[in-house]
Parts: C-alpha cells; sequence; structure tokens
C-alpha cells in the first residue's frame, strides 16, 4: 500500500491509524493530539487546583505510566501547578508484586516524582500472603479487592494528598457500563461515568489524616485502551504487563469481548457506550437528576469501582453470571402464576438502615398511565449512605467491608503470627 | 543462488510473550518466496502458532481465523492496517511486533 | 413436541408437567417441565395478562379503538396476530364488550437490501395477503420503506393528521404518486437509495432502523390508531437496550421500552411479549400457527450463504453491524441465562424519560432530532461540545472510520500556556453551543448520518 501522508501536518508519513476513528497520523502529531485531549479533558472538568498535591496511583501497567508521563509532559507544558508523585500499593504477594513494583520505581526516576510505596501490612495489619494463608485460596479476591478501593485513598491520607488519579481508561469504563446493565444495577450505573468521585464521610471531618474526602479523577476516561497502548509504545514508556484472563464466565469478561468486537465493527463504539453510560445516568430515577448537573458530575463512591485487571476480577466473578441468573429465576418464579407480585430483592444484612438517610428511594417509574393497570411488579431498593462506625469510610453498612473482613481475619489470627512491622 | 528464507524480528509484548517462552524479540526465518510473492502476515501467525508458541490457549493470540480483537499488530512501527493487514509481504529485516492491549494497568 | 427443551435442559424431561400434574413433560420453560398444552396457555397467559392492562375504559362500537399491528412476518409478531385475532372474535362474540380494531402494517425494507431477494420466497405482497386470509377480520396495510420521503416534510414535528399516501400494494413503489416537494426531487426510492449506499453497514442498519420506527409511528397517527402493539421479546429488548446504548442513544431508552404514552402525543405504545423470551415464542408459532404462516417465519440464526453452504458468520466480519453482534451475544445469553435477558430489560425499563425543560423547547414542543424524531435535550445534538468528542468543528467524522479533516482538538495550536484547551474555538464544554454547530443531529444520529442530512426525509 502506497505510503500515506498525516492528516493533520500533511508532511511526514503516517505510521498510525487512530483507533478512536480511523485518522492517519504520523508520530509527532498522534503524540501531541494524544496530550492534548487528555488536556482538554482536565481543562473542561476543572480537575486540577494550583497548589494542590494529587498522587497518581501507579501501578506499573500501561494505564497508570501513561497516565503519569502525560500529566508530567501537561503540568510542565499548561503550567497547572501541581505537585505530582506516584503512589503504589504493594498487597504483599511474593512474586507478583514485585515486577511491576520495580517498574513504578524505575518510573519514578524516569519521571524525576517521588515514590511511595504502601503496604496492605501498614494500611490494614495484614498482607495478601498472610490472609491467604488465614482463609485459603478460595474468597482470597474478595479481600484483595475491598482492601485495595480503600488502599489508595489510605495510603494518599497518610501522605496529606486529598487527590488520587486513577488511569481508568474509555475502554474501562465502557465496559462498566455494560456490565451495570447485565447485573441490573442501575445506581452504580450512575456512578460509573463520573469524571470525579469522592468519598465523603457523612459527617464533616476535621482530621487531615482521614481518610475520607479523598477525591479522585480519571483523566483519561476518554481516552481508548488501544491509543494508550500506541502513546506508550510511541514515546518507548517502561511499564510492565502481567498476564490477564477473562474467564468466559464472568461478566467483565463478556462485557470485555463484547466492547472490543464493538470497537472493530464501529471505532467510535467505547466513546457511544461512555456517553450512553453518561446520558443513561441521568436518567436513573431519583439519582443525581436532583441536582441538574450543577454537582459538576462528581459523585459519591461507594465501595465497588470500575475496571481494575481482570484477573483478580475474574476468579471474584467466576460463575456470576450462573449466579446472578440463578437469583434472578427466583424473582421471576415468583410471579410466574401470580398477577399481582412484590419483588423483594436479598435481603441486606443487618445494619443496613444506619447512617443517614442521604439518598432517595429508587421506585419502578410509573410509565403506564392506565389507572386500570394491575401491579405487575414493584421494586424499591433504598440506597442508605451511611458511615462505617470504625473507620468512618462512607459504607451502605454500620460497619464497611474492609473492617469487617479485618475483624473476622483478627479474632482468628494464630497466636504464633507477628502483627505489624 | 539467492537465499530462499526471509529473516525477521518479531516481538511480542503487552502480555503477549508469556505466551511464547516469555521471550520478547524473536528471530524468525520463513521459507522465501514461493511462486510469485512473498510469504504474508497470514502465513507468520499460522507459523508463530505452530513453532513458536508454548501455551495450549491459542485464543488469546488467535480467534476465529484472525489476530485476536484487542492485539495492535505493528510493522516496522506503522500500524498494520495502513499496510495491507493481512496481505502484506514480507521482507527480509522486517520488524512485527503484537501488543497485546488486553490487560490491566 | 416432544423431547424439544426449550431451555436446552433435558434433565427433567422424564417428569410430569408442573402445571397440569397429569401429562409427560415435553421441554423445559425455564426451569419448569411442561407439557405441550400447558406451554401454549403459559405463553397464552403472559401475552394477555398484559394486554389486559391497558383494556380500553370508555369504547363503544361507534368508536372503535385502533390498535397498530407491525409484522415482520417472524414468530414473534405472527404469534401475538394469532393471539389477538383469537381474543378479538372472543370479545365480539360476547355483547357489550370492549371492542378495537386491528391494523396490520408491514414495511417493506426490499428497496433498502443490498442482497437481492431469493427467487424461492414469497413477496411481501403474497405473505400479507395468506395472512389475511387466516384472518380476515383485520385490515392490512402494506408500505415500502421509502414512504418517509412520500410525506409532507413537517408532518412528523406537527404530529397532525397528514395526507400522506399509503400504499396498498408493492407495485406503487415501482410508480411513485407524485412528490409533494419540488417536481426536480428524485423519486422517493431513488432518495432512499441515495442516503444509504454511502453509509456504512452499522451506520446504515442505524439509520433504516430510524427511519422504518418513525414510519411506523407516523402511520398510526395518520390511521388514526391510538396504540402501537410491538411484538419484541424480552430477547430482543435487552438486543435493543444494548444495541441503543452501543449507539450512543442512551438517552432514548426512557422512551423505547416505555409501556404506554411515547414521545408523540396522541399515541401509546405496548410490548405484550416482553417478559417472553424468543426461543418461547419460536416454539409457540411452530405449535400453534398453521404451516402456511409457520413456514414464513425468518429464521432468527446469525449465518449466511457461503457457497452454497451454511456457515455461521464470524463476529468480526467487516459487514456485521453492531445490531447483529449484539443479537448475536444475547441469543448466546438467553441459551443459558434467561433470566439475565429478562433482568437487563427490567433495569432498562426502570430508567425514565427526561422531563424537558423550557430550555429544550422549540416552537413546537420539545428540540426533536431530524431522524429519529426523538426529543432531544440542549446539549444532546450533534458530538462534539462532549468531553469524549473534541474534533474540530467541521470534521465529517462519523466515527466509523472515515474520519478525516485537519486535527483533533489541538487545530488552534495553542500550546502557549493558556490553558484553556479549545479544541473547537471554545473552552466551553457544556455543549450548548450545538446551535452554533448547527447539528439538527442527536448524538446518535450523528454516529450515522453526519454528512446526509441533506439526504434525509
Amino acid at each position: 500500500m502506497p505510503p500515506a501522508p498525516c492528516a493533520i501536518c500533511e508532511t511526514n508519513r503516517a505510521l498510525i491509524l487512530r483507533p478512536k476513528n480511523h485518522q492517519k497520523l504520523c508520530k509527532t502529531c498522534f503524540i501531541n493530539v494524544f496530550e492534548t485531549e487528555i488536556h482538554n479533558t482536565i481543562i473542561s472538568n476543572k480537575l486540577f487546583s494550583r497548589g494542590e498535591k494529587v498522587a497518581i496511583g501507579a501501578s506499573g501497567g500501561k494505564d497508570s505510566t501513561v497516565l503519569a508521563s502525560v500529566l508530567k509532559t501537561l503540568n510542565e507544558r499548561y503550567d497547572y501547578g501541581v505537585k505530582l508523585m506516584l503512589l503504589s500499593i504493594d498487597e504483599g504477594i511474593k512474586g507478583y508484586r514485585d515486577d511491576s513494583l520495580e517498574t513504578v520505581k524505575r518510573n519514578a526516576q524516569q519521571y524525576d516524582m517521588p515514590l511511595t510505596i504502601v503496604g496492605y501490612d501498614e494500611l490494614y495489619g495484614w498482607t495478601m500472603d498472610q490472609v491467604v494463608e488465614q482463609v485459603g485460596k478460595k474468597g482470597n479476591c474478595t479481600y484483595c479487592g475491598v482492601f485495595r478501593r480503600q488502599a489508595l485513598d489510605r495510603g494518599a491520607a497518610t501522605l496529606g494528598v486529598r487527590h488520587v488519579v486513577t488511569g481508568h481508561n474509555a475502554d474501562d469504563i465502557a465496559e462498566t457500563v455494560l456490565m451495570n446493565l447485565l447485573r441490573g444495577d442501575l445506581p452504580r450505573l450512575s456512578r460509573t461515568t463520573s469524571i470525579i468521585t469522592s468519598t465523603p464521610s457523612a459527617s464533616v471531618s476535621d482530621d487531615p489524616n482521614s481518610h475520607t474526602n479523598i477525591k479522585r479523577s480519571k483523566p483519561l476516561k476518554y481516552a481508548y485502551e488501544k491509543e494508550i497502548v500506541l502513546y506508550a509504545h510511541h514515546k518507548s514508556l517502561d511499564y510492565f504487563s502481567t498476564e490477564c484472563i477473562y474467564s468466559p464466565e464472568a461478566f467483565r469478561g463478556s462485557a470485555r469481548a463484547l466492547i472490543k468486537n464493538l470497537e472493530r465493527v464501529r471505532p467510535s463504539a467505547i466513546l457511544d457506550v461512555v456517553r450512553s453510560g453518561e446520558d443513561m445516568g441521568k436518567l436513573v430515577p431519583g439519582a443525581s437528576n436532583s441536582c441538574a448537573g450543577e454537582c459538576g458530575g462528581k459523585s459519591q463512591v461507594l465501595e465497588e469501582e470500575v475496571g481494575g485487571c481482570g484477573s483478580s476480577n475474574s476468579s471474584a466473578l467466576g460463575g456470576e453470571m450462573a449466579a446472578l441468573d440463578k437469583q434472578f429465576g427466583h424473582n421471576e418464579a415468583a410471579e410466574m402464576d401470580v398477577l399481582e407480585t412484590e419483588i423483594r430483592l436479598k435481603p441486606k444484612s443487618p445494619g443496613q438502615e444506619n447512617g443517614r438517610d442521604i439518598s432517595k428511594e429508587l421506585r419502578r417509574p410509573k410509565n403506564s398511565r392506565s389507572k386500570n393497570a394491575p401491579t405487575i411488579e414493584k421494586k424499591s431498593i433504598r440506597q442508605v449512605m451511611g458511615q462505617c462506625s470504625r473507620c468512618g469510610y462512607l459504607s451502605s453498612q454500620a460497619i464497611c467491608k474492609a473492617c469487617m473482613l479485618l475483624e473476622g481475619l483478627n479474632k482468628n489470627r494464630p497466636r504464633t503470627m507477628v502483627v505489624g512491622e | 543462488m539467492a537465499s530462499d528464507t526471509i529473516s525477521i524480528t518479531v516481538e511480542f509484548t503487552g502480555g503477549l510473550e508469556l505466551l511464547f517462552g516469555n521471550k520478547k524479540k524473536h528471530t524468525v526465518s520463513l521459507p522465501g518466496a514461493s511462486k510469485t510473492k512473498n510469504p504474508d502476515i497470514t502465513f507468520l501467525v499460522n507459523h508463530l502458532c505452530e513453532n513458536l508458541m508454548q501455551d495450549s490457549r491459542r485464543e488469546l493470540f488467535v480467534l476465529d481465523g484472525g489476530v485476536r480483537p484487542g492485539i495492535l499488530v505493528l510493522i516496522n512501527d506503522a500500524d498494520w492496517e495502513l499496510e495491507g493487514e493481512e496481505k502484506y509481504e514480507l521482507q527480509s529485516g522486517d520488524h512485527v511486533l503484537f501488543v497485546s492491549t488486553l490487560h490491566g494497568g | 413436541m416432544p423431547g424439544t427443551a426449550v431451555n436446552g435442559r433435558s434433565d427433567s424431561l422424564s417428569s410430569i408437567c408442573r402445571r397440569c400434574q397429569i401429562v409427560q413433560a415435553t421441554m423445559v420453560v425455564r426451569t419448569e417441565p411442561l407439557c405441550d398444552d400447558c406451554f401454549i396457555k403459559y405463553i397464552n397467559s403472559k401475552i394477555i395478562k398484559r394486554l389486559e392492562t391497558f383494556r380500553p375504559r370508555h369504547s363503544s362500537k361507534k368508536s372503535p379503538r385502533k390498535y397498530l399491528l407491525p409484522v415482520s412476518f417472524g414468530a414473534s409478531s405472527l404469534s401475538l396476530l394469532h393471539i389477538l385475532d383469537a381474543r378479538l372474535q372472543r370479545q365480539r362474540g360476547r355483547p357489550g364488550n370492549a371492542d378495537y380494531e386491528l391494523e396490520i402494517v408491514h414495511i417493506d425494507t426490499t428497496a433498502a437490501s443490498q442482497n437481492p431477494p431469493e427467487a424461492s420466497s414469497p413477496s411481501p405482497t403474497t405473505k400479507l395477503q395468506l395472512l389475511k386470509q387466516h384472518y380476515p377480520l383485520h385490515n392490512y396495510h402494506l408500505i415500502p420503506l421509502e414512504a418517509v420521503y412520500d410525506q409532507p416534510s413537517d408532518s412528523i414535528l406537527t404530529e397532525t393528521l397528514s395526507s400522506l399516501s399509503i400504499s396498498s400494494s408493492h407495485n406503487d413503489a415501482l410508480n411513485p404518486s407524485p412528490v409533494s416537494a419540488s417536481s426536480s426531487r428524485a423519486t422517493p426510492l431513488a432518495q432512499l437509495t441515495n442516503l444509504l449506499n454511502p453509509l456504512s453497514p452499522t451506520s446504515r442498519a442505524d439509520v433504516l432502523l430510524q427511519l422504518r420506527t418513525s414510519l411506523l409511528y407516523h402511520t398510526a397517527l395518520s390511521l388514526n390508531a391510538s396504540t402501537l402493539l410491538l411484538s419484541s421479546t424480552s430477547t430482543s429488548l435487552a438486543s435493543l437496550t444494548l444495541s441503543t446504548c452501543a449507539k450512543g442513544r442512551g438517552h432514548t431508552l426512557g422512551h423505547l421500552l416505555a409501556e404506554g404514552p411515547t414521545h408523540l402525543s396522541g399515541l401509546s405504545q405496548h410490548f405484550p411479549c416482553r417478559d417472553l423470551l424468543k426461543q418461547e415464542l419460536e416454539t409457540y408459532a411452530t405449535a400453534v400457527l398453521p404451516s402456511s404462516l409457520a413456514s414464513l417465519c425468518l429464521p432468527s440464526s446469525m449465518t449466511h450463504e457461503n457457497n452454497g453452504k451454511t456457515v455461521p458468520t464470524p463476529a468480526s466480519a467487516k459487514t456485521t453491524t453492531i445490531d447483529e453482534l449484539v443479537t448475536r451475544f444475547f441469543t448466546d445469553v438467553e441459551a443459558s441465562y434467561p433470566n439475565i435477558v429478562t433482568n437487563v430489560v427490567k433495569t432498562a425499563s426502570r430508567l425514565v424519560a427526561p422531563q424537558t425543560s423550557s430550555n429544550d423547547e422549540g416552537s413546537d414542543g420539545p428540540r426533536r432530532c431530524r431522524l429519529c424524531r426523538m426529543p432531544v435535550p440542549a446539549g444532546g445534538f450533534g458530538i462534539l461540545g462532549w468531553g469524549g468528542d473534541q474534533a474540530v468543528m467541521g470534521s465529517r467524522d462519523d466515527g466509523d472510520g472515515n474520519g478525516n479533516g485537519n486535527g483533533n482538538g489541538n487545530g488552534n495550536g495553542n500550546g502557549n500556556g493558556n490553558g484553556n484547551g479549545n479544541g473547537n474555538g471554545n473552552g466551553n464544554w457544556n455543549g450548548l453551543e450545538d446551535d452554533k454547530q448547527g447539528s439538527s443531529l442527536c448524538y446518535g444520529c450523528s454516529r450515522s448520518a453526519t454528512g446526509f442530512e441533506q439526504l434525509l426525509p
């Protein structure tokens, strides 16, 4: 095929077919466009303020490496005036994190940024290896997932940093939007597409070391995963890839495959899903409708989050589709023969009602205006956001998941194990 | 007599190297011009699966007869779609890079 | 149908039907083993239950309500017709009962198809006549898709009765009635072809779908039908939900799946089959329809002919559309996890149609997209002015790989530290600039039809 000139500068030879829209670009122009779009995202969403300390959640993977590199470049080019640093979490799994932590250490040198590595042992008193010893290989992913959610916040708090940025990209968001549709999780859907989320405590905390009130943003929200890889390649960035096998059983696996196939058919599909997610979020009854967008898209995050490594999710989610199918089936069977039925969701654990009822009830909208319509289903889900009585973290339970898991671990801790340092 | 084989370098990153003995860079020799044209990418991909892959999970590299969606292919640093995709004819000294984009980070 | 296992699970086939407790079960439906008769009763009762929810209150023989039923000759629409017909006959047999009339509509998309029709398959006219033979009580209409070009251009916006000329036979499409627009315009058929031909497969399918839908709504209004009865099953609604989402049309979900009033005043819509799975209706159709009709049912498999052999279409073939991809996905999911399918629909149905604020009102009510006619809130037009798309204005980027033009967001070369990131001439991303963009298409339609607005009906 004859070489084509770059669509922007029309001078250099086009080496890159831009995944987002199939534009033919040369290396320089691609890098420029990629960086400028992220800059636009940052500016238009007012992600940073001058003098702010920002911690980059660094895993050594492609997303966080590109994020660090781009933020450094943009911070200098456009004079954001933010203080960037790398924050890495060590779960304490021998042999697993070692390589990626080495990569992060190199990144710190390459980008000239201070690096802090915080371990699960100092955050929680347990390394993952110790957890596995305690609870075995099944269910350990639950621990890791829960601990990881809070780890960045807690780690940032120890550094006195109130803003964490993560490398979630458009593919992650799109995948989560689809996944939430498949799972039937509307409340989470409306939070998924927020570019800024925070974990405020239910009451204002004066404690500067409190790990609540940490702001989290996703500057790469509109960046395609493929473009991130291309950027990293053409800038010869240093990153570490772990093996990630998406189990065919897991939702995330099938949502991911669907996203990739959609992207192949229509490159803009990933962005289109993100856009749909943003629009649908406004249609969720009782959700952020009330602020009419004034909160600027900032919404509260419970403990679950977007994206993440497939391997950590896949084993935990293995068989999730089958399990959910079964659960929905039980709900369904109840109404099979009956004209009017109230569908009750799986009863929540006690302590659900704790805390201030900040959120609204989600009720099925009365789309049918006919007054004669017999109720076929009635559903009400209550989202009660309170705070953990132990650590103040935002949670729908009296005690947040992390504290609960820790309680269980600590109770059964064998005497011979040495705690802490 | 002109050499009958083509020597190229093949590189795997993004986790793909794990399927190929955890080695990123490989030198591959392919039978040269048979009939009128050089081996193309389709040929190369098959060759890699048959001869270089050390893992049984082929589906992580190829799916439905083609390179799995989510894997970028760069030929001499250029996107393979700009070079004819599977039909690109390899030349000696070419560098083909397979990057998987399907991994956490 | 002994031995048929609707959900593929054959382990309970040796048990007794769960409902009548008398006869041997011949299939498993969701988790219940059922015999043939009870299965048929189950399908009937599900659909009738839904139909009961909007039984007209004030009805009289003088002004019976009119329902419009679109048929595609697939298992779902024919099954629904079969049940509606039987029910109507029962109703009319009893004096004083609520009466309604059925208008059966088939939209003929032959002209828009890229494949020539198979020689052996009957023409749409023949098929419709066959239906009329079996169910003579109702009115039948055959409307070619190109009729969208045959209408006065403001008819849909003002939603009044139009002087729409509805062709009652396929031949009319070949000899089109004089267009109401200027006579220098091409025929409706040519106009349709001009619009569709340059589009990518996905865009083409999407535009077709939007045109078909708005033609349907419009036909209902002009026939004075107050209600659209749509035969979509849970499976197809789930596919619709996800493909709507994948095409950037998420904002329309509140309208698309609503039971009751639609976004067009005076028109309601209902989905009586929404609790059933596609495979259930396919089994039902085979069981109850007269064989000449059952043979009409379009196959639902994702296969194509290749050198005389039927082969499965690979998911990543270049001609696949998003709609097909998603349909295939749910055909798979339906087989193993049917409850997830129904749950997706339930979830999406909880989304409420957005309230339009005064910002959104034009002079005739909420501003609508030029193609899909859905109301669009301010800021929803076009694909620019949104964080995810920072293309320079005017570049012909339809998202289908035809991106060209100069630059994405850096065309104004502002690397000079004023931190205003104006990819499109303003640092304002809240989308209220759409009037300046001049786009008349909503986000989803922009992806499919940008650059071709002038070819739209």
